[in-house]
């Protein structure tokens, strides 16, 4: 009952997007007030009845009901309950409803937090976004229903893939996917902004609170998901830019140079149309990943419904609000007025250069992901675009980036000095150039490349705190700069923040990349391994059993100078109704390094196939990355970002006048 | 259009043949999809 309650919930929910896109567009364009009112109450009911269809789905898991062929696909009654739950959006179906609740999630948001926005531009941005919903909405209903029964009912199910058998699985997902449609509201102020034909600064300052939140939450999401990889697929490895992980990295690029040219529009209406392109380009993107995840286009870890049907509908969502988005963009873009002039070494040519080269680096991704379809459908030649040519082709175009990252914070608005900006670098720049010098004395001339990196990483973090001390003169007069960075606005807290994650994270990377230490070897009970100063005692392994699986548990020692310091229980699981394994990683991070442990198969005469591996600096990538999330959130709390405000000032100041009264 | 008009369609021309090319690859069965790197690490 409850599943046809959740089933016929969804169709609602579509009656209302389709309510919900036509009139209020309508009412706009008419001016008449009714039918703009019409937004805010269907966008709330629209999300309603897609939140009791998604919780329907996730009850029908949670009771392991398998008349439900999705849940019998996908989960089974001896799983924990949280691999039941995060089970939803472990396939296809349920992962589409996953993403159509968050999309009516911010629908909601904007209609409840978005009353300081004029009525016809909220009722715009909200008719778009359910334009946006009934696309999907009719997606799911025609092609990818997770409601469909069976009959008769299996007396179990078929479980979940093992490697999905994560708490990673819980919450890499509705973070991504937090931030993937979290840009569709970006998406939907650009086009609401071209209906109208108007940008303004009050425009950027409305459309930029929606595109942190939804950064934020989609560089929490890459970051998950990329300690998920490190932690569950036990080669030691964060990042394999597999076309799934670039799907989600490219509007993470393209969304932090709208974040950044945004900023533009808002102090200096300059960069109006860029900006209202990047907004189009970045959900697109988006949506780009979903065609290349679910259409079955591309083949990837992640890629789990080969449907050539959902494929061509995706690819027709994806001509209707792209293609239409463009359109409308090269019709109505034209006619958006110029904004402020400027030099090109100033504030706002720096912004545009991190833009310009945010942009490069995020089609040298796009290029890299499609490149080998593109050829096997032009030469039928097979390429594998791997890591070496991320490494030519991305790496060079960062450097740049990060370089300027230091310098652009320095420069003023409209004209600059850059030798004035650089000398006031002078700190920063000793520091970086002796990180490099150190790094090489302690490890030698074969780590230029480390060096280079751990330069790069000491040059942006030690530009960013220069800054920061400059602002509120730390040394001009130390005994005041407590006061005044209390006093600092919160966003640039956290710009400073995200930079110096930034810098952090590639120091991480640096790290893992010129340091890593890797030994394989065949180890019987007893046997002692050496591994970067470490010894690694392997003391017994025994076979135990989980709730619904078997494994192969490995009891090992981690000792320095003959002192132990961790017990490390390594685990290949085997899940017998899945008939597949996963590889449970020991890992002991002391913040600077991970010591990584994976135990492999029996090689029959008594030893197994132990792989150890030494990761400098690699807890550094998430940390920095949590550092930067941690910035945007905080700039999110910015008395001038914070969304609904200054509505809720003017109620406090009108209720305070009535009291008076 | 003038020169700057069409360079504000240049995005959707560029969309199209991306489009195309998507569609191309959807519909063609003989293409190889599994040689990309954590696919192919995977199968190793």
């Amino acid at each position: 009952m409850i599943t046809e309650i959740g089933h016929f919930a969804l169709v609602l929910a579509l009656c209302v997007a389709v309510l919900q896109a036509s009139l209020p567009l309508y009412g706009a364009a008419r001016g008449d007030g009714a039918l703009i009112a019409w937004a805010r109450p269907a966008a709330l009911a629209q999300f309603l009845f897609v939140a009791i269809a998604f919780f329907a789905l996730m009850h029908a898991y949670a009771v392991s009901d398998f008349s439900l062929a999705n849940v019998t696909a996908n989960s089974n009654s001896t799983k924990p309950l949280l691999y039941k739950l995060s089970g939803v959006w472990s396939n296809h179906e349920g992962s589409m409803l996953l993403w159509v609740f968050i999309l009516t999630l911010f629908g909601a948001a904007v209609a409840l937090f978005g009353q300081n926005l004029p009525p016809a531009l909220r009722a715009r941005v909200l008719a778009v976004q359910a334009m946006i919903g009934v696309g999907f909405l009719l997606f799911i209903l025609l092609t990818s229903n997770p409601f469909l029964r069976l009959w008769p009912a299996p007396a179990d199910g078929m479980g979940l893939n093992p490697i999905l058998q994560d708490p990673g699985l819980a919450f890499h997902p509705p973070w991504l996917y937090l931030g993937y449609v979290g840009f569709s509201i970006s998406f939907c102020f650009a086009i609401a902004a071209l209906i109208e034909g108007r940008v303004d600064p009050a425009w950027a300052r409305w459309v930029r609170p929606w595109t942190l939140a939804a950064w934020c939450a989609l560089t929490v999401g890459i970051a998950m998901g990329s300690w998920w990889a490190y932690y569950t697929l036990g080669w030691g490895g964060w990042w394999f830019w597999d076309p799934v992980e670039n799907a989600s990295f490219m509007p993470w690029l393209v969304g932090t140079a709208l974040l950044h040219s945004a900023v533009v529009v808002e102090k200096r209406e300059a960069l109006k149309t860029w900006t209202i392109l990047l907004a189009i380009i970045a959900f697109s993107l988006s949506l780009v990943g979903t065609f290349l995840v679910r259409s079955g286009v591309l083949t990837s870890v992640h890629a789990f419904a080969s449907d050539p049907m959902r494929g061509v509908f995706i690819l027709l969502l994806l001509g209707i609000y792209t293609g239409g988005a463009l359109l409308l963009f090269a019709w109505r873009a034209p006619q958006l007025q110029g904004g402020g002039l400027f030099a090109p070494i100033s504030r706002e040519g720096g912004l545009l250069l991190n833009n310009l080269l945010l942009t490069t680096a995020a089609a040298t991704v796009f290029i890299g992901t499609l490149y080998p379809l593109l050829l096997d459908v032009v030469a039928h030649q097979k390429v594998s675009v791997g890591p070496p040519f991320y490494t030519m082709t991305f790496v060079p175009i960062m450097v740049p980036l990060l370089v300027a990252m230091a310098v652009g914070p320095m420069l003023p608005w409209k004209r600059g000095d850059l030798l004035a900006a650089l000398s006031r670098l002078k700190l920063a720049f000793l520091i970086s150039a002796s990180a490099a010098l150190v790094t090489l004395a302690a490890t030698g001339a074969r780590s230029v490349g480390a060096a280079c990196g751990l330069a790069l990483a000491a040059w942006l973090f030690a530009a960013t705190m220069s800054e920061l001390a400059e602002r509120v003169g730390l040394f001009a007069d130390p005994l005041g700069a407590l006061r005044r960075a209390v006093r600092l606005p919160r966003a640039t807290w956290g710009m400073t923040l995200a930079h110096a994650g930034m810098a952090v994270v590639i120091a991480g990377i640096t790290g893992s990349n010129a340091w890593t230490t890797e030994r394989i070897v065949d180890a019987k009970p007893g046997d002692k391994v050496e591994l970067a100063g470490y010894t690694i005692a392997l003391d017994a392994v025994n076979q135990v059993s989980g709730p619904d699986y078997t494994a192969t548990r490995a009891d090992m020692r981690l000792l320095r100078d003959g002192r132990e310091i961790a017990v490390l229980h390594p685990e290949k699981k085997f899940y017998p109704v899945e008939n597949g394994n996963s590889t449970g990683v020991a890992i002991r991070t002391n913040l600077l390094a991970d010591i990584y442990a994976v135990i492999g198969d029996a090689d029959g005469k008594g030893g197994y196939a132990v792989r150890l591996y030494w990761n400098p600096l690699v807890p550094w990538i998430w940390l920095g990355a949590v550092v930067m999330a941690l910035g945007g959130i905080v700039s999110l709390t910015d008395r001038r970002h914070r969304v609904g405000a200054p509505a809720r000032r003017r109620r406090e100041r009108a209720a305070a006048v009535q009291a008076a009264e | 259009m003038n020169r700057r008009g069409w360079l504000y369609a240049l995005p959707v021309l560029i969309f199209v043949g991306l489009a195309a090319g998507f569609y191309y690859g959807l519909t063609q069965a003989d293409l190889d999809r599994t040689i990309l790197p954590l696919v192919a690490q995977l199968e190793k």
